[in-house]
């Protein structure tokens, strides 16, 4: 016989005696029950209604043993579950749920009764749209799942599910299509998130960080999203979603560099418009990298390369200039970081003014001072500007460019070539769960090309793309 | 071995490997801009002065400064070439820089002496771009460079697009490095180059320019009448850019002619470029004119040649069909029939009279250019590439192949269309 | 990790098209004037054709490499001596080619070049690329393959404004025996049937197209025949002043000289296909070193390349001028032996003996591990570091389980 006081008693020790920590004391027939749950983490109404209500105001004859009892006759809850193990039970309670001790028993029981305290589903700030789904995850992993599920109504949906830091056992999803992706990759991400080992998780950063081959690289390889309708293309195409609970980021692999030169609304226009666009995303990010290397280059190195009007007047302007055209483009682009990484961080009530500052600083000021030369700001604007048409290897790029700035300064334009070989070499050495960070362009994967800068009309694009690793080819119901 | 393998294991051999490259690299990016190091000359004029030595004027960019021109002449003598330029970057303080470099101009004097004493230094070594329009002038050095930066800056005129300009559309004059480079390897030695000429004396061909300033100085004024920028009481001159379409004649780098614009617009005739051109007829009598003067606008040309052997001499026959338009009609007298529309037709007594003319001129100009072997029709290349054999034997039998052009008989078939 | 046959038609390609539109046309031209271009046009014909034999000896080596392949038909002894004639190959092409970059880079990108600056980014890039494998200087071959094409079709296309046709006449007129003199005199510029052989066991052939490397190697004719057109055409008989007659073409226009100038940002194009080249000698030299001396470090072989290209850039600055020093006839010989004599013998062995060949392979089969396509690109990803890049055929794994047939035509190359 176990005493439901003392356990009771040991549970208060575990929880360190917390205040949160609350308990009801029922008496079922001749049974002494305690329910108890964290304060903060339930929903009372659900408590009284689902837990102790019944247990109150059950009235008829009692069957059996209490707990069997309880679990199927009694309780109006969905989730009811034994727990074998005390430390088990408070991990439940911590999770948001109601523990039942039950005297003499000393059976466990737990019901979910979690308060889920989220934010709405509304547009993510970092992927808006004019055309298509508005929808954003929110950092409840339950909610994020029932749009995907939403979304995806179909058996073949798995999702598997782990606990993941040492504190803040943190629910992790991993979610994947059953004919669609491989099995191979599955089996990879699902074995190096068990194998993560860690104090706690806070966001789907700390498990893309495990999920990298390559972390200490500045590229990404693993793919994010905050959208539930790109993370169902995504999945579509044979990808492996990984939902993180209390992150509304969802990570994706495989990742190739592709996908970031591709909007989610280019799924919704025109192939035509879209084609366009797309190359241009690609001109602006080379423009965008390549720009100030370039310049700075040119100066150092290949005056002769400019017409003869136009090295007047970067000569009119330079004049005068304290710096020289490497330290001059170099201060221009921290400068612009500062106030980049500024306006992230600044309050909004302040955002505008210290913007408007920033932009007179760097845009007049600075320029009438003789600081720095027309020119050099506004190739430098330009190129910051331009690293937007594809913001989620905006940071990525940015770092390159300064390394495209020593390059050129250093070793001029033959410099920047041999980077950008280098780069791409570099890049092309990227093989992450089975695929190829650059396909379809290297390794050239002539299906692919439908859907890589040009963009076919969606009733050619029949076959999966094979860049990623996946296993069923047609798109379309086999007949 | 441990340690060592340690020290020097792959990823800490990359960190030692980037601290050096920064470090030496360190000085490279910390050096200023080469526009700001370097004199960058656009223009360069090249003579030979009284006393065999070598005056060379170049047009230095200059940054903004308190003047607006952007340009300033530097102006040295020197032994040779080399020496002169040396001068001249002593006087700028800079390494002269040729790379934005596309005038190239060289005066009569050096080039009746020798213009590859210029020529071959500055694109071997200085690296002149060979697509640099390359000029000869008649005048003084610096006066020419003056006149560069005066068009430049006060008149937004690029001697280098007025020269292009004539290549297309007046003259087909061969214009740069390059094209000279061409005729002086060749089999002829033969090389042509556009005259300017830079006239204190009124000529009603060319561009007023005033001048003003000493060597070194600014030699441009402001404004485009004469008023000094103030400084020293600097004498103004004027003088006369003149490009009327002369071509000066090297052979093997030596100048040894000139052929005057009159004489280019019928040797254009001969060539497979439209140039266009004008041509006038005096005294035309006929139902539709009395006395008129009638100056015809050519819009278009068509020009084919065939090439024979006639007793063992090389004949070239042209078969020219020219459009013309009337340009203008200037009467003695008032008819009636310059209302009539169809005066505006090209009637018989225009085309014989435009095709008697073209005949006789043709026949002088080409006779000069035999006198004097000027094969600036590219006679012996044609001959060369479409009847080599022939051609071959025709000219391992001359005493002097030199004098080739001289046998040769040409037949001329003119036809005259109206353009409208 | 092997390259996949698309990516080795390309390399081909780039190896067809390597020296042709540099210094040769200048070079060519100081022989036979106006038919240089036959004398190129007959040895791409003849080294094309030679081409179809060396793809043939290295499907049949599948995964081994060249000093194993011909081992078991000659002995190790005159292996080794094949091997390092066709390592002599590679080791003088990228002498030509190093020395062919910073000449073109000093005459007419820089004005102050530092010899550092260029071997610096040279070896490190080429070295890292060589580094990681050939399957990396593949991939980075597909990638720029169009944007090179298409950037020296441009150009071409502004030469070509420039050409007067009649330059090229009259055909043969000096004879056919300067052609043949031009093709002696230059032999180290040409040939890629020899050094191709170092690839053996590079190459997957599964995805075999013949007709993809009939198309590359006639589109890398076509482009240099081209070049060769649009430069003698436009320059005529100052051809042989001009060195690098792809970037001089560039310069023919006489008007707007503004606009030309910006035509160098087309030529650096160029420049990334000269990284590549060297990439690509780099390896088979390395690969050659290697089965040479046995090294089976990849590393090892890289850095000794590295050196090489940094005593060979440094010391090369002080050397006669490099026409002369590849003039010479020692090197065309070692030309001749190595990337035609060898080969044609490599060929008659591998033909004769093909037949013996099938039935001792037979019954080899039952007793080795079967060689499948593990080191191919359709390996996974975290194998990639365990196998030895250069090695090609050596540390095979045998896969555990058959493809999944299901999964369609991915090849991941």
């Amino acid at each position: 016989m176990k005493s439901a006081s003392r356990i009771l008693n040991k549970v208060k020790q575990i929880l360190h005696f917390s205040t949160d920590f609350k308990v009801r004391e029922v008496q079922f027939f001749d049974t002494q029950l305690f329910i108890t749950y964290i304060a903060p983490l339930t929903d009372n109404n659900l408590l009284n209604e689902s837990v102790i209500k019944p247990l109150v105001e059950y009235d008829e004859q009692l069957e059996g043993d209490v707990c069997t009892f309880i679990q199927e006759q009694v309780l109006a809850n969905n989730e009811v579950q034994e727990q074998e193990d005390i430390n088990q039970f408070v991990t439940e309670l911590l999770k948001g749920r109601a523990g039942i001790i039950i005297d003499k028993s000393g059976k466990l029981l737990t019901c979910d009764v979690e308060k889920i305290v989220v934010r709405p589903i509304q547009e993510p700030p970092s992927s808006a749209v004019i055309k298509g789904p508005r929808e954003g995850f929110n950092e409840s992993i339950k909610y994020n799942l029932s749009l995907i599920r939403h979304k995806l109504p179909t058996p073949d949906l798995v999702i598997d599910s782990f606990s993941v830091g040492k504190y803040t056992k943190t629910q992790v999803a991993v979610i994947y299509l059953q004919d669609i992706a491989d099995k191979n990759v599955v089996k990879e991400v699902e074995r190096r998130i068990s194998k993560i080992n860690i104090d706690g998780v806070v966001d789907s950063y700390y498990i893309s960080a495990y999920l990298q081959s390559k972390p200490q690289s500045i590229f990404k390889q693993v793919g994010d999203t905050e959208k539930p309708d790109i993370l169902v293309s995504k999945m579509l195409e044979g990808r492996i979603g990984i939902l993180v609970d209390g992150s509304p980021i969802v990570l994706t692999v495989p990742f190739i560099l592709i996908e970031d030169l591709q909007a989610s609304d280019d799924y919704y226009s025109q192939p035509i418009k879209v084609t366009f666009l797309r190359i241009l995303r690609l001109i602006g990010v080379v423009l965008a990298v390549l720009l100030p290397g370039t310049y700075v280059a040119i100066q150092l190195y290949h005056y002769k390369i400019l017409p003869t009007e136009f090295l007047i007047t970067i000569m009119d302007t330079t004049q005068g200039i304290p710096f020289t055209p490497f330290t001059e483009v170099l201060f221009i682009v921290l400068l612009f970081e500062i106030l980049y990484e500024a306006n992230l961080h600044m309050p909004q009530y302040m955002g505008m003014a210290l913007s408007i500052v920033g932009a007179l600083i760097l845009g007049e000021t600075a320029v009438n001072a003789g600081l720095v030369s027309p020119p050099a700001v506004m190739i430098v604007a330009l190129s910051g500007l331009t690293f937007y048409v594809v913001p989620n290897q905006a940071s990525q790029f940015s770092l390159l460019r300064i390394l495209y700035v020593f390059v050129g300064a250093t070793l001029g334009l033959f410099g920047i070539l041999a980077l950008s070989v280098w780069v791409i070499s570099y890049l092309s050495s990227f093989d992450t769960y089975e695929s190829a960070y650059l396909a379809p362009a290297a390794p050239y994967i002539k299906g692919d090309m439908k859907d890589f800068l040009i963009k076919a009309p969606l009733e050619k694009m029949k076959t999966r793309p094979q860049s990623i690793a996946n296993n069923k080819r047609n798109r379309t119901r086999q007949k | 071995m441990q340690k060592f393998k340690k020290i020097f294991s792959p990823r800490k051999m990359i960190i030692w490997v980037s601290i050096l490259v920064l470090v030496i690299s360190f000085q490279y990016t910390n050096q200023p801009a080469q526009s700001q190091t370097q004199a960058i000359v656009t223009a360069l004029a090249v003579d030979q002065t009284e006393d065999n030595l070598i005056e060379v004027s170049t047009v230095v960019l200059t940054p903004l400064t308190a003047s607006s021109s952007k340009r300033k002449v530097y102006t040295a003598k020197g032994l040779d070439i080399t020496n002169a330029i040396n001068h001249i970057s002593l006087q700028v303080g800079k390494q002269i820089g040729f790379g934005q470099c596309d005038i190239m101009a060289m005066g009569d004097k050096l080039c009746e002496e020798n213009a590859l004493k210029a020529l071959d230094y500055l694109t071997r070594t200085k690296r002149v771009g060979r697509n640099a329009v390359l000029i000869n002038f008649s005048g003084d050095v610096e006066n020419f460079a003056s006149c560069i930066v005066q068009l430049n800056d006060n008149m937004s005129l690029n001697v280098a697009e007025i020269i292009n300009f004539n290549r297309e559309y007046i003259v087909a004059t061969e214009t740069n490095i390059e094209s000279f480079f061409k005729g002086y390897y060749g089999d002829l030695g033969l090389s042509i180059m556009p005259k300017i000429k830079i006239s204190e004396n009124e000529d009603v061909n060319g561009i007023k320019l005033n001048l003003e300033g000493d060597s070194g100085e600014e030699s441009a004024s402001n404004s485009s009448d004469s008023a000094t920028s103030g400084g020293d009481s600097s004498k103004s001159k004027e003088v006369y850019f003149v490009n009327d379409g002369t071509t000066s004649i090297f052979r093997e780098g030596k100048k040894f002619t000139e052929i005057k614009p009159s004489e280019i617009k019928y040797i254009n005739l001969l060539q497979p470029d439209n140039v266009l051109g004008t041509f006038v007829l005096e005294n035309v009598n006929s139902n539709t004119f009395k006395d008129a003067r009638l100056v015809l606008d050519l819009t278009n040309k068509e020009m084919e040649y065939k090439l024979s052997f006639k007793d063992g001499k090389p004949t070239i026959k042209y078969d020219i069909e020219l459009y013309i338009l009337i340009d203008e009609i200037i009467e003695s007298g008032k008819t009636e029939n310059l209302l009539h529309t169809e005066n505006w037709f090209v009637d018989d007594s225009v085309i014989n009279g435009l095709t008697n003319k073209i005949v006789e001129n043709l026949e002088v100009v080409v006779s000069k250019l035999q006198d004097e072997n000027i094969d600036m029709i590219e006679v012996y290349d044609k001959f060369y590439k479409f009847k080599n054999k022939k051609f071959t034997k025709y000219l391992n039998s001359l005493e002097n192949k030199e004098d080739f052009l001289k046998d040769v008989e040409f037949e001329y078939k003119i036809k005259i269309h109206s353009s409208y | 990790m092997r390259m996949s046959y698309r990516q080795a038609s390309i390399i081909i390609f780039y190896m067809l098209v390597a020296f042709k539109v540099l210094s040769l046309p200048s070079l060519v031209y100081q022989t036979c004037k106006n038919d240089g271009y036959l004398a190129v046009l007959i040895m791409m014909v003849v080294d094309a054709i030679l081409l179809w034999g060396s793809l043939k000896v290295l499907k049949q080596a599948k995964d081994k490499n060249i000093y194993d392949y011909v081992k078991q038909y000659t002995g190790s002894v005159i292996a080794k001596i094949f091997v390092i004639a066709l390592t002599l190959i590679p080791l003088i092409h990228l002498g030509i080619k190093t020395k062919g970059l910073e000449w073109f880079l000093v005459k007419n990108l820089y004005t102050q070049f530092e010899w550092f600056q260029f071997a610096i980014p040279v070896s490190l890039v080429t070295c890292y690329m060589i580094y990681k494998g050939i399957r990396n200087i593949g991939r980075v071959s597909e990638f720029f393959v169009w944007i090179i094409v298409i950037g020296v079709t441009i150009i071409i296309i502004k030469g070509f404004g420039a050409v007067d046709w009649s330059f090229f006449l009259p055909v043969l007129s000096k004879g056919i025996k300067p052609i043949f003199k031009a093709i002696y005199d230059y032999l180290a510029w040409f040939g890629i049937g020899g050094e191709l052989l170092l690839f053996a066991g590079c190459i997957d052939f599964k995805n075999e197209k013949k007709s993809r490397v009939f198309f590359y190697s006639a589109l890398a004719i076509i482009l240099v025949q081209l070049v060769l057109w649009s430069f003698y055409g436009a320059y005529g008989i100052m051809a042989s002043t001009h060195n690098f007659a792809i970037s001089d073409i560039s310069q023919i226009s006489n008007a707007n000289i503004a606009l030309d100038e910006l035509s160098w940002l087309i030529v650096s194009v160029w420049a990334v296909a000269q990284i590549l080249h060297i990439a690509i000698y780099g390896y088979l030299f390395c690969r050659g070193l290697q089965l040479i001396f046995n090294i089976k470090n990849d590393t090892v072989a890289t850095l000794i390349l590295f050196l090489i290209l940094i005593l060979w850039i440094f010391w090369g600055e002080h050397t006669i001028a490099l026409e002369k020093l590849f003039l010479h006839k020692s090197i065309v010989w070692i030309m001749i032996v190595a990337q035609y004599i060898i080969p044609i013998i490599i060929f008659a062995i591998s033909f004769i003996k093909k037949k013996d060949k099938k039935q001792s392979d037979a019954q080899s089969a039952k007793s080795q591990n079967i060689i499948q396509s593990t080191q191919n690109e359709g390996d996974k990803a975290s194998n990639a570091d365990k196998s030895s890049n250069l090695g090609g055929g050596k540390q095979i794994k045998p896969k555990s389980k058959q493809p999944n047939k299901s999964r369609g035509k991915y090849a991941k190359v």
